[in-house]
């Protein structure tokens, strides 16, 4: 209870920091550069991230396939493929499995994009002989049994029916879908009801298939030495293979979104959400920068930025607010998060508006400013090496984007060149405000107060799900 | 917050026979912490972990003060008073603190839970003679401004909308803690009533700052790319000089540890009615305090019964052939001086509420023979040390592991003793704490459903 403002902003911020290299003269501290190590494993391109203080190992596969192959019509079969993965084999029935993965305190993950998808598992290394065993049993031999299969659609249709409750999820579901309205990325990568109502055994089988047998892949291992011993188990029982390289990347532009401003209605909401942003297409998303983190940063990145300062802290319109930039090899996001009482949406918004206007201009913005900005991001560099899991995620997506490792190193000194023409030249691509997607989900009321900024239109919550 | 993650470690099962009698630093250490200990005069704790692996640190601050040390009028004072420690003091300039924090390349938060208040900083090496006066200075020369204390009202009141009046498990949390600890120091909100929030002056803010804020009811832990040598000698320039204060020992002298123990003599059932499409609900009941026998094997307990997809409840429930909740859980809340066994969940659409609960509560009392097994519990205590090495990756979560150990044991390896307790509990053990946990008279049921009638808070 009580952190004055998400972590989500700043670890946010993080996470994609990787993504926004540019090409540098000159390097950073090596921090933990020597802990990093390129492998070959069979046909596979493995790293290893080597931490010795636990005897603890993940191990984490990456698939150059994500959503983007379901389409519209079978939104979700990713996602799902991956939930159900330890659901049962003609051997093992998914009682067995979770008994036999939690009796090792293994702990899964999976994270499905529209560009790729990540299937990841940490247990103690004593017991990755065991484990990997097994994992590598349902991997060759998973069934995704009907009766598994149905009451996870019922399980799955429950949440989604209900995510209304949850007004924060909801604003971001229906900024991701109205953001990316008529491009590829529009379905959310979890499926909407209309598809997953549609899903088959057979369907989930046959995506399963493609990522094991197809999909261009690579490895990623975490922990000491030892892990290592897995390797030959891990590539000979689990049979990975990969097919011909198909290019499923889809790049649809989206334009038009602008101008207007989406009112989810939630009757009796006494607090609306509100999301500001735009969708980079991939010609944008194909030029990154560090000024884009930079800049982002600068508006809505601490407790400093100007977005905090205007809106929380001289004017207590909000707990809090944020602002990001995303982006994946093909396509990007940049958002401001934030939420406020009923009475002061549209102030909330009018503020951000004019702070976004006032930035676009470098004649407004201090080099004090800059200054202090980026002591703040370069001294805090460090920190996004320090966990391991996280540190090696982002070596994944370095790899995902295509940018060598060394990017990873130069982007202090790279953040020290930027002055006040590149922040402001930054954050016009990214917030300029007529290109900008408002959505608020909160009370019906809110369209009279809304109407005075734009024009709005009224998008009903089942629609979005 | 769950006090303690619990943690377990399959080397010490062999290795390890000591009693639980036997001083933590007497027994094998599985993560092999390396932490320099030391207290001031004025009662001041001190723990610092060197890691040079990187140019950084970690510091932070926990003060006992927590949601269960107000009283009614100024509910919500702990967490109020956190948010303001981020303005201004006599020697840094009003709403300056984030700007020095930041531009030395530092970020920084704090949490509020009902025993403590903690403040948190991750910063370049650079900084640790500044960061530590910073914390000294906040410690006793606070200024609270008028103008900036009424925004900071407007901002908590938002606070509160966002995770309680605005979310149905919000609701669900906070009117499950207000019944099941009614009448105790914890059926208050952290955040704090409405009422009070808009009516709670400058003045008592302050008053409760004066009265909590000292040295001998804080610990102050540094991780990270530090030295321990150098950490007392700067500790010793910055906090050296500062008073200790009697009050705090006072204040928790006069109210009696029964006074803390909720008294739940009969089922009690509410329904809000919230914003919810199918109904989320809670069933809790009263559970040992941190630290009490008991509270070992309730943890265990709650772990087999609902935490993870094997788990007796998750099988049940969720992976059935005909599901009647999309999620539900198991867990063993553990406070300073009480506790809270509860399970959580949420129902799919067409399972009546009423219905759930009668089978639930059957289920329950049923399930301490046919969950808790040898088998399970050795499952749940394997989990336990894999999730120990898991939550200590970075410096703030060691930090926060040894922090939080120290503050409520005065023990920063009381893990050890965690690990030797976890270890020596049988089969019999958990039975029996689930028996007692389920023969209780009284436990609080709460739902939240749009179709509720009741008026949610």
């Amino acid at each position: 209870m009580g952190h004055r403002l998400g972590e989500k902003f700043r670890e946010r911020a993080m996470k994609y920091l990787i993504l926004l290299l540019l090409s540098a003269t000159a390097f950073a501290a090596d921090f933990r550069k020597d802990d990093i190590q390129r492998l070959q494993w069979g046909d596979y391109k493995t790293t290893w991230l080597e931490d010795k203080r636990f005897p603890l190992a993940t191990v984490t596969m990456y698939f150059a396939d994500g959503a983007l192959r379901d389409g519209a019509k079978n939104a979700g079969t990713t996602q799902t493929a991956l939930d159900l993965l330890f659901s049962g084999t003609a051997q093992y029935d998914q009682k067995s499995l979770s008994e036999f993965f939690d009796f090792y305190g293994v702990d899964f993950s999976h994270n499905v994009t529209h560009e790729y998808s990540v299937l990841s598992f940490s247990a103690l290394v004593k017991d990755l002989p065991a484990v990997v065993e097994r994992f590598c049993h349902v991997v060759k031999e998973a069934q995704f049994p009907r009766s598994e299969l149905l009451p996870h659609q019922k399980r799955s249709l429950a949440k989604l029916r209900n995510l209304p409750s949850n007004h924060s999820a909801l604003a971001e579901r229906a900024f991701r879908s109205l953001m990316m309205r008529g491009s590829s990325y529009e379905q959310a990568t979890e499926g909407n009801i209309a598809s997953l109502e549609l899903l088959r055994s057979e369907s989930l089988q046959k995506r399963w298939n493609e990522l094991r047998d197809e999909a261009p892949k690579r490895f990623y291992v975490k922990g000491p030495k030892e892990a290592l011993f897995i390797r030959d188990q891990f590539l000979q029982k689990c049979g990975w293979k990969t097919g011909a390289s198909q290019d499923f990347r889809l790049k649809n532009p989206v334009s038009g979104m602008g101008h207007r401003i989406f009112l989810v209605p939630i009757p009796g909401a006494n607090q609306a959400q509100i999301r500001i942003g735009r969708y980079l297409p991939a010609s944008e998303a194909k030029d990154p920068s560090e000024s884009l983190s930079f800049a982002s940063d600068f508006l809505g990145g601490g407790f400093t930025a100007r977005l905090i300062q205007e809106v929380r802290v001289k004017r207590g319109l909000t707990y809090s607010i944020g602002s990001y930039v995303s982006l994946q090899a093909d396509y990007g996001r940049s958002g401001i998060s934030t939420f406020s009482k009923n009475e002061t949406v549209a102030e909330t918004i009018k503020v951000v508006k004019d702070i976004l206007e006032q930035n676009t201009n470098s004649a407004n913005i201090k080099q004090e400013d800059i200054e202090h900005m980026r002591n703040y991001v370069v001294g805090h560099y460090p920190f996004s090496f320090e966990g391991s899991d996280s540190f090696l995620m982002q070596l994944l997506m370095l790899d995902h984007v295509e940018e060598p490792l060394e990017k990873l190193y130069m982007f202090p000194e790279k953040v020290k060149a930027l002055g006040q023409r590149e922040v402001a030249e930054a954050i016009r691509k990214l917030f300029t405000w007529d290109e900008q997607v408002i959505v608020v989900v909160g009370d019906p009321s809110l369209v009279g107060p809304l109407s005075k900024i734009r024009q709005v239109q009224i998008i009903k919550p089942e629609t979005l799900l | 917050m769950r006090f303690l993650p619990l943690l377990f470690s399959a080397i010490l099962l062999a290795g390890c026979s000591s009693g639980p009698s036997t001083p933590s630093s007497n027994l094998p250490d599985p993560l092999n912490l390396d932490v320099t200990s030391f207290k001031l005069s004025n009662g001041m704790q001190v723990l610092v972990l060197e890691d040079d692996r990187l140019p950084v640190y970690s510091l932070y601050m926990f003060y006992k003060v927590g949601g269960k040390d107000e009283r009614k009028g100024i509910t919500g004072a702990s967490h109020f008073l956190e948010h303001l420690m981020f303005k201004g003091t006599k020697n840094i300039a009003a709403s300056k603190f984030d700007f020095m924090v930041e531009g030395n390349g530092g970020s920084s938060n704090a949490y509020t839970s009902n025993d403590m208040t903690v403040y948190h900083e991750n910063m370049p090496t650079s900084t640790l003679d500044l960061m530590v006066g910073v914390e000294a200075d906040r410690m006793v020369n606070l200024i609270i401004k008028k103008d900036e204390f009424e925004q900071e009202r407007q901002v908590v009141q938002e606070e509160r909308k966002m995770r309680y009046e605005n979310s149905p498990r919000g609701q669900l949390y906070l009117r499950t803690m207000e019944e099941l600890f009614k009448g105790t120091p914890y059926g208050t909100s952290v955040i704090g009533d409405i009422a009070d929030l808009k009516t709670v002056s400058r003045d008592q803010i302050y008053r409760y700052y004066r009265q909590w804020y000292a040295p001998n009811n804080a610990t102050l832990v540094l991780v990270g790319d530090v030295r321990a040598g150098n950490v007392k000698n700067l500790v010793k320039k910055h906090f050296g000089e500062l008073m200790a204060s009697d009050v705090p020992e006072q204040s928790r002298a006069s109210v009696p540890l029964s006074a803390f123990v909720p008294q739940v003599k009969a089922p009690v059932d509410v329904a809000l009615k919230g914003q919810s499409s199918t109904p989320v609900f809670m069933l809790s009941y009263p559970a040992a305090p941190s630290g009490a026998p008991e509270a070992f094997a309730q943890d265990i307990m709650s772990s087999a019964l609902g935490d993870g997809k094997s788990s007796h409840l998750v099988q049940k429930y969720v992976l059935s052939k005909r599901p009647q909740v999309a999620t539900i859980y198991a867990a063993n809340y553990t406070l300073e001086k009480a506790g809270m066994f509860m399970v959580g969940g949420e129902l799919v659409r067409g399972v009546d509420p009423l219905k759930f609960k009668k089978d639930l509560l059957k289920e329950l009392s049923s399930s301490c023979m046919t969950a808790i097994t040898e088998n399970n519990i050795q499952k749940v205590k394997n989990q336990y040390e894999a999730g120990l090495f898991r939550q200590l990756d970075t410096s703030g979560g060691l930090a926060q592991f040894i922090g939080d150990r120290q503050s409520l044991y005065g023990d920063w390896a009381y893990y050890r003793k965690e690990l030797q307790i976890y270890r020596g509990l049988t089969v019999k053990d958990v039975q029996g704490a689930c028996e007692r946990m389920f023969a209780q008279p009284g436990h609080v049921w709460v739902t939240v459903w749009e179709k509720n009638s009741g008026s949610a808070q």
